[in-house]
């Protein structure tokens, strides 16, 4: 249980941690919000944990794991 | 004649980018023979787009809109086409719903030996430009994600099978990916997750041997 909450942690914080690394300019539409979400609306979304947190979450891990198994 | 019918919202920052990228989509119906039907804006809504489908009996329809596993939505997010309630609708046709999720339970609610469905059975990512917001046709960026979808459509309109019109976007997908990967601007890496979400979340389901022709 501790070990799946750190590994948890750690992802989010390697997720934050892209998110603050992108460009000002990159905006991302993602699930039935209707607008486009910026840096700092990527930030708030994945630190308060919403459902669209969740899913950026999600995105990234995902990407990351292709990219790691040369799949990208 | 076979007939078409496209669904284009546009009340919102997102559908509007989709409505105008699939503008192109209903000059190529027409240019190919299609009747085409296109329901716009606030015309985008449950009542029309019924009486459309159940008068015209459209062979293909494309979505423009929000959607959830479960639901597909127009003009300010009303529900359209709803699992266990109006999916019939949909039935006997080629649907290409570009929203998030319908894929999952109302695709596969829908699909048969008959009917077609082509979605996404995850969320639905769009990348954009915030330098091009005011110009949407030189958002570069919003294009990687929307030409794939575009050339879907185009390739089921042309007479493509549905499979070889999803194994197109895919591969253009692939493409843009590998565009991004070696674009020098700072901003490409950033829309390489979002664009890989897209490639890994399109599905067809159903007849995938279905054509237009």
């Amino acid at each position: 249980m501790i070990e799946k909450k750190n590994k948890d942690e750690l992802v989010e914080k390697i997720v934050l941690e892209r998110i603050r690394n992108m460009a000002p300019n990159v905006k991302i539409a993602l699930g039935s919000k209707g607008e486009f979400l910026s840096k700092n609306d990527l930030l708030n979304e994945v630190t308060n944990n919403t459902p669209t947190g969740k899913k950026i979450i999600e995105i990234q891990l995902r990407y990351m794991r292709a990219l790691k198994e040369g799949i990208v | 004649m076979k007939k078409t019918l496209f669904v284009r919202p546009c009340h919102d920052d997102v559908v509007s980018y989709l409505y105008y990228y699939s503008k192109e989509l209903l000059k190529e119906s027409d240019n190919k023979g299609f009747k085409t039907i296109n329901k716009e804006k606030g015309d985008a809504n449950k009542a029309v787009v019924t009486s459309v489908i159940e008068k015209n009996n459209p062979d293909f329809i494309m979505f423009n809109g929000h959607g959830s596993p479960t639901m597909i939505c127009g003009h300010k997010d009303e529900v359209l086409i709803e699992k266990g309630k109006n999916h019939s609708l949909i039935k006997g046709r080629i649907t290409y719903s570009l929203s998030c999720s319908s894929a999952s339970k109302l695709g596969n609610t829908v699909a048969d030996s008959k009917t077609t469905f082509i979605g996404y059975v995850n969320e639905f990512a769009l990348g954009m430009d915030s330098d091009s917001q005011a110009v949407v046709y030189k958002d570069n960026r919003a294009k990687l994600f929307l030409e794939p979808s575009n050339l879907l459509v185009k390739s089921l309109l042309k007479g493509n099978t549905a499979k070889d019109a999803v194994t197109k976007a895919k591969n253009l997908m692939k493409v843009n990916i590998s565009k991004l990967r070696t674009d020098p601007f700072p901003d490409a890496k950033d829309y390489l997750p979002y664009l890989y979400n897209n490639y890994l979340f399109l599905e067809l389901i159903g007849n995938n041997s279905v054509t237009l022709r």
